[in-house]
């Protein structure tokens, strides 16, 4: 049964995942096109013995993932674009008490209330701007129903890793696409939380969880303790894919939905004789600089393809420190770009950069 | 055939990939074929996005008149007695699980006055999560009929794993369908069998044979 394959929904592969993860409170508010994973939560955590809570609001929903986060539970929220916009403020309060917890975006179209199809709009939101006042959170953006499981898993450790909130940046593609998915093995990483309100039962000092801090110098001193914690993360954290870029004249460059169908145009640019590879970042944040600094000096050329008008492309520009041309190709309002549209792209490119 | 054929089933289980190809293989069959699109529950591949494929087939679709728009609300604006009256085969595609199935619920007196012409098939897929075996299915059939107050008549095996479906995927499905029938007491209707090159060696006798239509963006 453990290593059964199944037919699920990303939406419904990611809420499950979690579930055996050990995520025991979900607190939610409907939003196309992420309910699946509210739906499914509200069967499952009764019969698990967790809590399943629609909240009155997206903001009332993050909080509550706040309160039960600091007591030391798994929690997780999720919501589709506008409703992320709206969590903001909570994902800040958490990240500036560090609790672990994790916050899933199904993508959606933007601005305002944009529409329900799907796109990749919200990387800045994820990446710089996740709220107010300096902080990062980890961000991992999966690119088929088994990874939707697999990163949902691994969003918990990392979260009880670090002691932060991390986010999935899933879009409604990935949410409403099913594939077969077999659930990854769980191991127990779940840590003692010694700094959860829990009961001090008078055996000991009482935990505070508190992101005030009225002293300057002390509000100071807890970011640059914060921001060490960031540097430990940029080391271990990021994850990439790379297909053929050993030898890639062209690298083109997606992550999620976007990169399924990039991999589809490089191996059809391949098939018409140019060298095309692809970087899949897998982490968001940190970003995997690596794979791009590894690839400068061999590499001709960077196309960036987003379902948004160009938000990504700032860090592939920054990670190449901008010592080759990059391009960028987007779609947008929940239009998915072809693997034909994509391949045009690489073949003007490889008219005009590879002389 | 009956004059109404309603198709229900948990979420994703193959409800309206199966309307699709059952009312064009009418039509193909020289039926005049209306296809409902009755999914209130969720916006994504409803029936309605085949609107082209129905009118190639000359397969009339009677959908919201404001579906996949802005005004995408949960309503109904037919009537399926009037539908009916138009004298065309109806093939009614209902939403996933109990939820989907709560609209039927308004036309429940009328298909119960014409029950001897109405077919309510069940459709069900093992490969997915929480209809992997018959007594699972069994529950979400049985949450389904509370919700729209009709019972079912048949059972559509439509086990598959997707573009990953072989023989034993299907093999395995027909022996859980079997173990359904025998604990409802309902009949089979068919197994289905889709067209696509991981399936191409199954012998297609005793299978409806099932065109899948939603193609993947990114091949």
């Amino acid at each position: 049964m453990a290593n059964e394959r199944m037919l699920m929904k990303g939406n419904e592969a990611l809420a499950e995942a979690a579930v055996r993860a050990g995520c025991k409170c979900y607190f939610g508010y409907p939003i196309t096109p992420q309910t699946e994973i509210a739906a499914y939560m509200s069967k499952r955590m009764p019969k698990c013995g967790g809590v399943f809570l629609q909240a009155e609001s997206e903001i009332a929903a993050i909080n509550m993932v706040y309160g039960a986060a600091a007591t030391g539970v798994r929690a997780m929220t999720s919501s589709s674009s506008p409703g992320i916009s709206l969590k903001s403020e909570g994902i800040s309060y958490a990240a500036g008490c560090d609790l672990p917890c994790v916050v899933v975006n199904v993508q959606r179209g933007g601005p305002g209330l944009g529409g329900i199809q799907p796109a990749q709009s919200d990387y800045y939101l994820a990446t710089k701007a996740g709220g107010h006042g300096d902080f990062y959170i980890p961000v991992y953006a999966p690119c088929s129903v088994q990874e939707m499981a697999d990163y949902a898993v691994k969003a918990f450790d990392t979260a009880d890793k670090f002691r932060t909130p991390v986010m999935i940046l899933s879009d409604g593609l990935l949410g409403q696409m099913m594939e077969p998915v077999v659930f990854p093995e769980i191991t127990d990483n779940e840590p003692e939380k010694e700094w959860a309100c829990k009961g001090h039962g008078n055996k000991r000092r009482h935990n505070i969880i508190n992101s005030l801090y009225l002293k300057p110098e002390e509000l100071e001193a807890s970011n640059r303790e914060r921001f060490k914690k960031y540097d430990i993360e940029k080391a271990e954290l990021p994850e990439v894919e790379t297909y053929l870029t050993e030898d890639a004249d062209i690298i083109v460059t997606g992550y999620g939905a976007s990169a399924r169908i990039v991999r589809s145009a490089v191996n059809a640019a391949r098939a018409e004789g140019i060298k095309a590879g692809m970087i899949r970042p897998i982490t968001l944040w940190p970003f995997p600089e690596k794979a791009y600094a590894d690839t400068v000096e061999t590499a001709k050329a960077y196309l960036v393809v987003e379902l948004s008008m160009g938000q990504m492309v700032d860090d592939v520009r920054l990670a190449t420190s901008c010592r080759r041309p990059v391009r960028f190709f987007g779609r947008t309002g929940g239009v998915i770009h072809t693997p034909a549209e994509i391949l045009a792209q690489i073949k003007t490119i490889a008219k005009e950069e590879l002389k | 055939m009956k004059r109404i054929t309603v198709i229900a089933g948990h979420y994703g289980s193959g409800k309206s990939t199966f309307a699709a190809n059952y009312a064009i293989d009418m039509s193909k069959k020289g039926e005049a074929v209306t296809v409902v699109d009755m999914d209130t529950v969720n916006p994504y591949y409803r029936t309605a996005d085949l609107g082209d494929l129905f009118a190639e087939n000359g397969v009339k679709l009677a959908a919201p008149r404001y579906a996949g728009t802005n005004l995408d609300v949960p309503i109904l604006d037919f009537d399926i007695p009037a539908l009916y009256a138009e004298g065309r085969n109806l093939v009614i595609d209902l939403g996933g699980d109990d939820a989907g199935a709560y609209p039927l619920g308004k036309f429940r007196e009328f298909i119960s006055q014409n029950r001897d012409e109405a077919e309510i098939l069940y459709v069900v897929n093992f490969c997915r999560f929480l209809t992997q075996d018959p007594e699972e299915a069994e529950e979400i059939l049985r949450e389904i009929e509370r919700a729209c107050g009709l019972s079912a008549t048949g059972i559509v095996n439509n086990s598959n794993l997707g573009f990953e479906t072989d023989s034993e995927i299907i093999g395995s499905g027909r022996a859980k369908a079997e173990k359904i029938s025998e604990i409802t007491h309902l009949p089979v209707f068919c197994h289905t069998l889709p067209l696509i090159p991981s399936c191409d060696g199954i012998d297609r006798a005793g299978y409806y044979p099932l065109t899948v239509y939603i193609k993947n963006v990114w091949n």
